[in-house]
């Protein structure tokens, strides 16, 4: 099998891995006890929103570049005609687009992602109601670990029509 | 050499037991494979005065260290590649992010951890066996010009306008350099011919004719998926 690796984890990894992951997961593990008494909203959740905003315009990119047109400019037909190019471009998006192999896991990760942001919204606003705090961490945390799941679903080669 | 795995079970699926405390390792030369959780990246490890200490001792017994993480090259590439180059290519940092042991990365890494488990202490590390393989990218653009001419017959025609327009060099070259790489995967000229290519220099260098245009694609498919 012609395994050419995706670009898309090098776009998805700094949110996935090292902020998801390494930062909002390791620290509701490390810190969560502490925050539960804790007035202030942890700073890594007052973060949420923005990171989520700064993803979602990112999700395009991550499809795109499961698909084989993100190797074109890599490849020896780069230097064909522009409008052949782009019609090579078209057609073959359109054929994997047909696949519907990329669609059902980036509409996954939206889906999580949409249900993170609501539930650090909820947080932001709820944060004064000590007594909430513990269950709401508990859904911060799932949330995030189902829109983590949600990345390693992701294929990591690029797909073929 | 002996392999020791720290941090890295996710990533492999290993069955062994990870050494959480790098210190607990004997002092005998093995291959490392270091998952840098909680590390700012391989060189965050790196930096790290208590792995950096056991990290020396390692290399100095003429052992390795390989990287892996969900980022590519466990961080950035400039580090990898700093990390190399000072440590006599004795350190190297995954180019691609491993998701989880069912990723075919993992699958690849495994048979490298085979190769290595067969090596002596200061022998040179096949790193390029842990990293994909470089893929048939004159075979890959062939398909895609292919598969977009017969996917959208009505711009089949500009699509081979385009073609036309490259030098005749161009063209003998993707060709000539598509057909190896084809040959490569086990495929024979003959098969090559069959699709409609030509490989005579007498010939035009032209694209397969709009009929014989489905059985290359999944000829050329079939090579690549193979």
């Amino acid at each position: 099998m012609c395994f050419i690796p995706s670009r898309a984890a090098d776009l998805y990894a700094p949110f996935e891995h090292t902020w998801l992951k390494g930062r909002l997961l390791a620290q509701l593990q490390e810190n969560g006890d502490r925050w539960v008494v804790s007035e202030d909203l942890p700073i890594v959740i007052k973060a949420l929103p923005t990171r989520i905003q700064h993803f979602r315009l990112l999700l395009v990119k991550i499809s795109e570049a499961l698909s084989p047109t993100d190797l074109i400019e890599r490849l020896p037909i780069s230097s064909l005609p522009i409008e052949a190019k782009t019609k090579i471009r078209e057609a073959v998006d359109s054929a994997f687009l047909e696949l519907q192999i990329a669609q059902p896991p980036i509409a996954g990760i939206e889906e999580k992602l949409n249900r993170l942001d609501f539930v650090s919204k909820q947080i932001g606003t709820s944060w004064s109601d000590r007594t909430s705090r513990e269950a709401s961490l508990d859904k911060l945390r799932a949330a995030a670990q189902e829109l983590r799941d949600a990345f390693l679903a992701l294929p990591s080669e690029i797909i073929f029509p | 050499m002996d392999i020791r795995f720290y941090r890295a079970q996710e990533k492999l699926g290993i069955v062994r037991p990870e050494l959480e405390v790098l210190a607990d390792l004997p002092a005998v030369p093995c291959f490392w494979v270091v998952h840098p959780v909680g590390y700012s990246g391989a060189w965050g490890f790196y930096l790290d005065e208590a792995m950096n200490e056991v990290i020396v001792q390692c290399l100095n017994a003429g052992g390795a260290i390989l990287f892996l993480s969900g980022t590519p090259y466990a961080g950035s590439a400039a580090r990898a590649n700093q990390l190399s180059n000072e440590h006599r290519r004795r350190i190297h940092c995954l180019n691609t992010s491993i998701s989880g042991s069912e990723s075919k990365v993992a699958e690849r890494l495994l048979r490298f951890l085979k190769i290595v488990e067969e090596l002596k202490p200061d022998e040179p590390i096949p790193w390029k066996e842990a990293e994909p393989a470089s893929w048939p990218q004159n075979l890959v653009a062939l398909y895609l010009v292919l598969k977009a001419m017969e996917y959208a017959p009505h711009d089949a025609e500009s699509i081979r306008e385009g073609w036309a327009t490259m030098e005749q060099k161009w063209r003998r070259k993707l060709l000539t350099d598509a057909l190896d790489e084809y040959e490569d995967n086990g495929f024979s000229e003959h098969e090559w011919l069959t699709l409609g290519f030509s490989c005579d220099e007498n010939e035009p260098i032209s694209l397969p004719p709009a009929q014989k245009l489905p059985m290359a694609v999944d000829a050329l498919k079939r090579c690549l998926v193979h």
